[in-house]
């Protein structure tokens, strides 16, 4: 049940809820919020 | 102050802040204060640009009254919901009860949740277009800069940008509003660096994006909502691209911003020891004690410093807290690439260097080496942290120079 954070918007990505692990998601993936790439995400 | 005209019908009107000690409640700026700028058009129909905090609300009708009646206002463009452009909002509203506000499809949901106003709302995104009269405005979402709903009004006539945050600084305004008419603006440009270190910084990336977006217009004078209104726009977008660069790309300055706080001097002499291997080889450096400095003035040089020295003891097994402070806000803000080195004195079995690793992991800089000793420095220590201050000198100026080449 992991879960990241975007450390510019505070959006919580949560793997169970989402089905996906973060991990897994493309590359160009961006924060559904503001629109941060991948690497602005923390393991939380 | 009194209304200024920038171009014809288009005034500056806004308020000078000298006796507010914290912006945003965090940020000093009792000696520097801050202008809260409003602008005016005048036109078959009139709209202000952004508000001003709830603060000397008889200046700003005063100052409109200059220029027109208050109850005729037919917009209000809210570029930024933060309440230091909308504390005036609700006195606006009760003078002009018919007034039409003007922003984001998020500035209307935060607009009601802010202030519950019931108001015409007109909703706006990137090229709407609004006719004044002779004047047009045309608004770009400019999200993250530095909050979600904010938007950016551009004046296509006289090619004015209100960008609201974006390229504004601290600093109440002295004699005159446009940057041009002042002898040195080394004040100004330092204000801006701590205000974009404050405030912006954590979103450079949308800064940036920002920019990419205002230079496809074509713009004589940028119009903040704090500090001075630029009309060689060109000095500011400068400035402000090459700090959102430290923050997205490219390694910041040679220079070293020194950090160190000492509870009983032990930490403090190697301090002078450290900083004098650095000046030997000719290194800029910037020395604050952590624990008698506002972050706020740290900001800036962290921000812009490529290198940063921390020397902190050790306190209850870890780093000296006001260090540890300093480091969680350099986190907060996304201050990136950094080299670094740390030393420090402990009293019988250390933990601060423990405590400053996974921090270090966490900020993604990088640790070149450390020197601790117990208790009081001998002259050895004093060698040791003088070469220690030579080596990371030298090591910045190689990097610096693989950069230059
Ligand atoms: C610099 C700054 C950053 C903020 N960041 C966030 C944020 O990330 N998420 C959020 O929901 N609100 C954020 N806010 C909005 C505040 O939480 C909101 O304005 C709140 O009403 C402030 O309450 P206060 O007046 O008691 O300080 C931020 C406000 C400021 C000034
Ligand atoms: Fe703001
Ligand atoms: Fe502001
Ligand atoms: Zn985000």
């Amino acid at each position: 049940m992991t879960k990241w954070e975007c450390m510019i918007c505070g959006y919580v990505y949560d793997e169970d809820a989402e089905g996906v692990k973060f991990e897994d998601l493309p590359d160009d993936w961006v924060c559904p919020e503001c629109g941060a790439p991948k690497e602005d995400f923390e393991k939380i | 102050m009194v209304c200024i005209e920038i171009t014809p019908n288009i005034y500056w009107n806004g308020l000078n802040d000298r006796t507010s000690d914290l912006f945003e409640g965090i940020w000093p700026i009792t000696k520097e204060g801050v202008s809260y700028n409003s602008y005016i058009i005048v036109d078959d129909k009139i709209a202000l640009i952004d508000l001003v905090k709830g603060i000397k609300t008889d200046d700003f009708l005063s100052q409109i009254e200059e220029v027109v009646d208050p109850t005729t206002v037919d917009y209000i463009i809210i570029n930024h919901m933060e309440p230091d452009h909308t504390g005036m909002i609700k006195t606006m509203q009760k003078v002009a009860p018919n007034v039409t506000f003007v922003g984001s499809e998020r500035t209307k949901q935060m607009l009601e949740k802010f202030y519950h106003l019931n108001t015409n709302f007109l909703v706006v995104k990137t090229g709407d277009k609004l006719e004044l009269g002779t004047h047009t405005l045309e608004f770009y979402d400019i999200p993250f800069v530095h909050w979600p709903e904010t938007i950016a009004t551009y004046e296509r006539k006289n090619k004015i940008l209100f960008p609201c945050d974006a390229f504004g600084s601290y600093g109440a305004l002295g004699g005159s509003i446009f940057a041009d008419e002042y002898e040195d603006l080394e004040f100004y440009k330092e204000e801006a660096l701590r205000y974009y270190s404050n405030i912006v910084a954590k979103f450079s990336r949308f800064t940036l994006k920002a920019i990419n977006l205002i230079k496809t217009l074509d713009i004589e004078i940028i119009a903040p909502s704090h500090g001075l209104i630029w009309r060689n726009p060109k000095e500011i977008v400068d400035l402000y691209e090459k700090w959102a660069r430290y923050g997205t790309e490219t390694a910041g300055e040679n220079g070293v911003t020194f950090l160190y706080a000492s509870m009983y001097g032990n930490t403090e002499k190697l301090m002078g020891a450290v900083a004098q291997g650095l000046s030997q080889e000719g290194i800029p450096i910037k020395i604050f004690d952590v624990a008698r400095t506002h972050v706020s003035y740290i900001l800036p040089y962290l921000w812009k410093y490529r290198g940063v020295v921390i020397g902190s003891p050790t306190y209850e097994a870890k780093l000296f807290p006001p260090m540890a402070y300093v480091l969680d806000m350099a986190t907060s803000k996304r201050v990136i690439n950094k080299e670094v080195i740390r030393f420090g004195s402990f009293g019988w079995s250390g933990g601060a260097q423990r405590d400053l690793e996974p921090r270090l992991d966490k900020l993604k800089w990088n640790l070149l080496e450390f020197y601790e000793w117990q208790g009081g420095p001998t002259s050895e220590d004093f060698q040791k942290g003088e070469e220690l201050g030579k080596r990371f000198a030298k090591h910045l100026k190689s990097l610096h120079l693989e950069r230059e080449s």
